[in-house]
């Protein structure tokens, strides 16, 4: 082969530059509709600069390769010659643009990516301040009624609390650090005796207690362990009554986790100590006229035989003055054996019957017993003093014994004021019973002894002066009849505490049911 | 004081002023390096652009596959040119007939590799004329798909 055409070369470059025209064209009108459409897209901007870079190289490349063949079949080739230079370069700078653009395409790229995150910070940022600021707005057309509400509901709080504070039944009270009442509420001050909370508010705490050692482990309780639960303690209120109560407290915290005071409840269980000492006392009065019943009974067979023996050698041995003298003296001490064994049997209520119970009236009781010892008590300078209630109801009693149990309580009287001194006897009725009080201005019942009066023979007196079987009968006389006799030493109540008595027994008796 | 020292300076050395070579004069290869080095320019920044799309995936698709297709091709049409470009330096006088008539230019032989190489390398369009179809097809997808997601959205 000698030579080859090169019109088939030509052939293709005269069609493919006429497509490379007609699809250049094809691309740019893409690449603008997509740029139009979305503006903000980096990677159809650097379409749109590539597809007219290709327009360029197109119009540049694919127009020279056309006149070039048509330069030459016309017969002017030295005009493609001079054309040549400027499409060649046109080429270059198109060359040059596409890579120009493709190089900086993922710079520009990275950098708007970064512009884009920014300016989605920048908006989620502005979104959360407009969220805000809604928010503040609403907050602030709110603001006055939501302040009102929370007014109304604080309000509403402590109106309830301060109704619980006020008219609760328990004692509510709140100390400072230094121990000092701050506020109680007006159980507290009734308690306490006083009539106005002002009155309490800054006075110490432990004034109230009537115990120093009581008071010494409420604070070291409550200072150490933040709180104390159910802790007993009796309290002596400005009269100088002693009242039952049990505290549960706890320690108020300071800012700074100090102990600044106290905040507590306590619960008066004054009559409720009363009720079960009572309850324990009866219980142990019950048991102990058991033993008395049972000692009396075994003892009174052999003591009457005893006496019935003497008896009968005091007359067998009438004409020997010294052996008739010697069972005389057997014979009375038999005789203060058996009035013992007969006082522990009405102590035990033993000789329980209604032999000797009828109808009677209590105030003639009192009369007929302070008549028969009135001129002995005012050898003494004792002044009896009545206060009896006219129209008294009857009760069912053995009037015998109802005497024994005044004269008892009157003879305690006096050995309690000695020389000199007021007793004063009230009758009244409450509560469906009939009252008898009675009081003297003696020297008290100390506080150590006063649970134990009414055992059998507890006495303070001097041997041989007494049993200590007085008020162990009166007491079995009382509970024989339905009722309740009661000591207060101090009194508590008013009209006993102006006449300055000291002590005060009380007998309740049921109304008779004929009455 | 030095303000005014320094035009007397200037023009006294313009009393010994010579020859200058200021404006460099472009001979007829610079052109050609010139066009080259536009080829070079434009095959680097292909790669660059496919290994960037490799490195970080740009996108999945018929669309991005058309990209990188018209892409390869255009690879392939700068080398084919650029090689093209050089043998024609290497062509003697003689081994080209170009005659008034374009239809009897002929190249002459004796027929080396080297002749059949430029002789099938000057079709380069059949390397280029695909390249932009692909890139065509490449927008027209672009354009559609984006165009049915707008109209799904």
């Amino acid at each position: 082969m000698q030579s080859l055409p090169l019109y088939p070369i030509y052939s293709v470059d005269f069609v493919g530059s006429f497509l490379m025209l007609l699809l250049s064209f094809g691309a740019f009108r893409y690449s603008l509709e997509l740029k139009r459409n979305f503006p903000q897209s980096v990677l159809f901007m650097y379409l749109f600069g590539l597809s007219s870079a290709f327009v360029a190289l197109s119009i540049s490349r694919s127009i020279g390769h056309m006149l070039r063949f048509i330069f030459i079949y016309a017969g002017v080739p030295h005009w493609w010659q001079d054309l040549a230079p400027i499409s060649g370069s046109l080429n270059s700078i198109c060359f040059v643009s596409v890579a120009v653009l493709t190089f900086v395409y993922p710079s520009v790229r990275k950098i708007i990516d970064r512009v884009r995150a920014d300016a989605e910070q920048l908006k989620e940022a502005k979104e959360e301040l407009e969220a805000a600021n809604l928010k503040l707005k609403e907050l602030y057309h709110t603001l006055e009624e939501k302040v009102e509400q929370r007014t109304r509901e604080l309000l509403a709080s402590e109106q309830k609390f301060r109704r619980l504070f006020e008219n609760s039944g328990e004692v509510i009270f709140f100390c400072d650090a230094g121990g000092r009442i701050s506020d109680i509420n007006p159980s507290g001050v009734k308690l306490l005796g006083f009539s106005k909370k002002e009155e309490l508010v800054g006075r110490p705490m432990r004034d109230f207690f009537a115990d120093e050692e009581a008071w010494q482990r409420y604070v070291s309780t409550v200072c150490e362990r933040g709180f104390i639960k159910d802790f007993e303690v009796r309290l002596r209120s400005r009269d100088g009554a002693e009242k039952y109560v049990i505290i549960t407290a706890n320690a108020i915290e300071g800012e700074e986790g100090c102990k600044s005071g106290c905040e507590g409840i306590a619960k008066d269980i004054t009559n409720y100590r009363k009720m079960t000492e009572k309850l324990i006392y009866s219980e142990k009065m019950a048991s102990l006229g058991q033993l008395a019943a049972g000692v009396a009974h075994e003892i009174n067979t052999p003591l009457g035989i005893i006496l019935g023996y003497a008896q009968l050698l005091k007359k067998e041995f009438q004409d020997q003055p010294e052996v008739a003298e010697e069972l005389a003296i057997i014979e009375s001490q038999a005789e203060v054996c058996k009035k013992i064994v007969s006082d522990l049997l009405s102590f035990a209520r033993s000789s329980e019957n209604i032999r000797g119970k009828k109808f009677i009236n209590l105030n003639d009781c009192v009369v007929q017993t302070v008549d028969m010892i009135r001129h002995t008590f005012e050898m003494d300078d004792i002044d009896l003093k009545l206060h009896l209630e006219p129209d008294l109801p009857e009760i069912y009693a053995d009037e015998d014994r109802i005497r024994q149990v005044i004269l008892n309580l009157l003879n305690n009287s006096r050995d309690a004021i000695g020389k000199g001194g007021e007793i004063h006897i009230w009758t009244s009725v409450s509560c469906g019973m009939v009252v008898l009080e009675i009081g003297d201005t003696g020297c008290g019942i100390p506080p150590e002894i006063r649970d134990r009066i009414f055992d059998p023979f507890f006495t303070t007196k001097p041997p041989r002066q007494g049993t200590g079987l007085g008020l162990s009968v009166s007491y079995g006389i009382i509970e024989d009849h339905g009722g309740t006799i009661e000591v207060f030493s101090p009194p508590e109540e008013e009209k006993h505490l102006k006449f300055g008595l000291k002590t005060v027994f009380i007998i309740r008796l049921p109304i008779s049911r004929h009455a | 004081m030095r303000a005014s020292f320094l035009p007397i300076i200037f023009c006294f050395l313009l009393l010994f002023a010579d020859k200058a070579f200021a404006v460099q004069v472009h001979g007829p290869p610079e052109g050609f390096y010139s066009h080259i080095l536009a080829h070079i320019l434009f095959t680097v920044s292909i790669l660059f652009i496919l290994y960037f799309s490799r490195r970080h995936p740009m996108g999945t698709g018929k669309s991005w596959r058309y990209f990188r297709l018209s892409l390869i091709l255009f690879l392939l049409w700068n080398l084919d040119t650029m090689m093209v470009h050089f043998l024609d330096l290497r062509l003697p006088e003689t081994a080209l007939y170009l005659s008034p008539d374009p239809f009897e230019h002929r190249l002459h032989g004796p027929f080396t590799l080297e002749r059949w190489v430029y002789y099938f390398g000057r079709f380069d369009h059949l390397l280029c004329v695909p390249a932009m179809w692909f890139m065509v097809q490449s927008l027209r997808t672009f354009y559609r798909e984006f165009q049915e997601q707008r109209v799904r959205s």
